[in-house]
């Protein structure tokens, strides 16, 4: 009944819509939501699959050109690109530090996860489908976040540890488990929803000219900034207390 | 067993989110040797290098501070030394200006003893001088008295007795006091 109520609105609004600014406000929603599956060697996927491969392709050659060419002119006093890499990493390895000896394996994976996120969202300023508006995608980097929570909690204080953690308080198994929906559903949430809002605003053929620009803003690069920075914090948050 | 994306909902499927992992995971290897690696080893270095310097300088701080101290002590006991030195200095000074007053004290008392013994010994001359005058000159007196010439015998008889009591007279002075010979002949002079 709900349901029917809710339909029954949404149809009504999006024909209003329709007849006041004459896009076409559920087809971008629609597309936004459940894009056209494409190809991948057989298997049909969802786009932001190449979107995250794109990515992952412009960081992995970034991180070529910066090993070869800039890492060895390093100078003792930072300046320019040094000083944003050194204050990357080191930004991130100080999220880390608490971790003890998990710090050098979970500073690269949290700095990883934001760069990734960062990056394959900002890719929507040039009208690529990010890569996180795909639930796998999310899924993905929670269950990721998820395996090494419970790695180096095993690898800190041993499987009695772990166990003792959830035996004395069985909450905790709820909690645990909530964690990879929580991180997933969040970063699907924030991103999907501006990637929504966008792709509205250019349906709308007089929409499509100046809102744009204050829109992308507020839903994207935003959007960017945050997501990563959050998910790169809850990570090492969730992670050192497993440790503890 | 694997539903196909649009049989999921919101297109959910096992075999993209394996590969999202999968493409992860070489993200996070890439990053991890090619990027974070590398600049965590050369902050590290860096860091390592400021820390050597800071422990070098602290070390060399010290060590300076402790030569410093030394070479305080060191000045400290040279001026020790060199206050006992001018003390003993003076002091050879003192016992040396001593020995030669001493000495000049002693020459001077040697000069005096020389120069009195050289007198008594010129007075013992003039005197024997002086007796043979006065001896002379009784000689001339007594001729002159008696209006003729006196001889060896006469002499010999009336002045040789007069000398010879003058004489004992006068030797028995000289021998009690040489000091006090000058007055006594003066007295005879007369």
């Amino acid at each position: 009944m709900l349901t029917m109520l809710a339909s029954a609105f949404t149809d009504f609004f999006a024909e209003s819509y329709k007849e006041a600014f004459g896009g076409g406000m559920s087809e971008a929603v629609q597309e936004a939501i459940d894009p056209e599956l494409v190809d991948f060697f057989g298997l049909k996927v969802n786009p932001s699959l190449y979107s995250a491969f794109l990515g992952t392709a412009i960081i992995v050659i970034a991180c070529v050109i910066i090993r070869i060419f800039v890492i060895p002119r390093f100078k003792k006093q930072p300046k320019g690109l040094q000083l944003l890499l050194e204050g990357l990493v080191g930004y991130f390895d100080k999220t880390a530090s608490p971790l003890k000896r998990q710090a050098s394996f979970v500073g690269p994976y949290i700095a990883t996860a934001a760069i990734f996120i960062c990056l394959t969202t900002l890719m929507e300023l040039l009208g690529i489908r990010p890569a996180f508006a795909s639930i796998n995608t999310c899924l993905a980097f929670g269950l990721s976040t998820f395996f090494v929570i419970n790695y180096c909690g095993l690898r800190e204080n041993g499987l009695f540890g772990r166990a003792k953690r959830y035996l004395g308080n069985p909450i905790n198994i709820i909690t645990d488990l909530a964690v990879p929906l929580s991180l997933s559903f969040r970063l699907f949430g924030a991103i999907m929803s501006g990637f929504i809002i966008v792709e509205l605003v250019y349906s709308v053929i007089y929409l499509s000219f100046v809102v744009p620009a204050a829109v992308s803003v507020i839903t994207t690069i935003f959007h960017a900034l945050i997501q990563s920075f959050l998910f790169a914090t809850l990570s090492a948050i969730f992670i050192g207390e497993a440790v503890e | 067993m694997i539903m196909s994306a649009a049989d999921m909902p919101l297109g959910l499927n096992v075999i993209e989110i394996l590969l999202h992992i999968f493409n992860f995971i070489i993200l996070i290897v890439a990053v991890r040797f090619l990027l974070y690696k590398p600049i965590k080893k050369f902050m590290d270095k860096r860091a390592q290098g400021y820390a050597d310097e800071e422990a070098d300088y602290a070390r060399k701080k010290e060590e300076a501070e402790k030569m410093k101290a030394e070479a305080e002590d060191k000045i400290r006991e040279a001026e020790v030394k060199a206050a006992r030195i001018e003390d003993d200095a003076n002091a050879n000074a003192v016992k040396e200006a001593d020995a030669i007053l001493e000495n000049a004290r002693k020459d001077a008392k040697d000069i005096v003893a020389r120069a009195e013994a050289d007198m008594a010994a010129k007075e013992v001359r003039e005197r024997a001088a002086l007796s043979r005058e006065v001896t002379s000159l009784a000689l001339t007196m007594s001729s002159k008295i008696l209006e003729r010439e006196v001889n060896a015998d006469d002499n010999e008889a009336v002045i040789a007795p007069l000398i010879e009591q003058f004489r004992a007279v006068h030797a028995g002075d000289a021998d009690s006091d040489t000091t006090k010979a000058a007055a006594p002949e003066k007295k005879k002079k007369k």
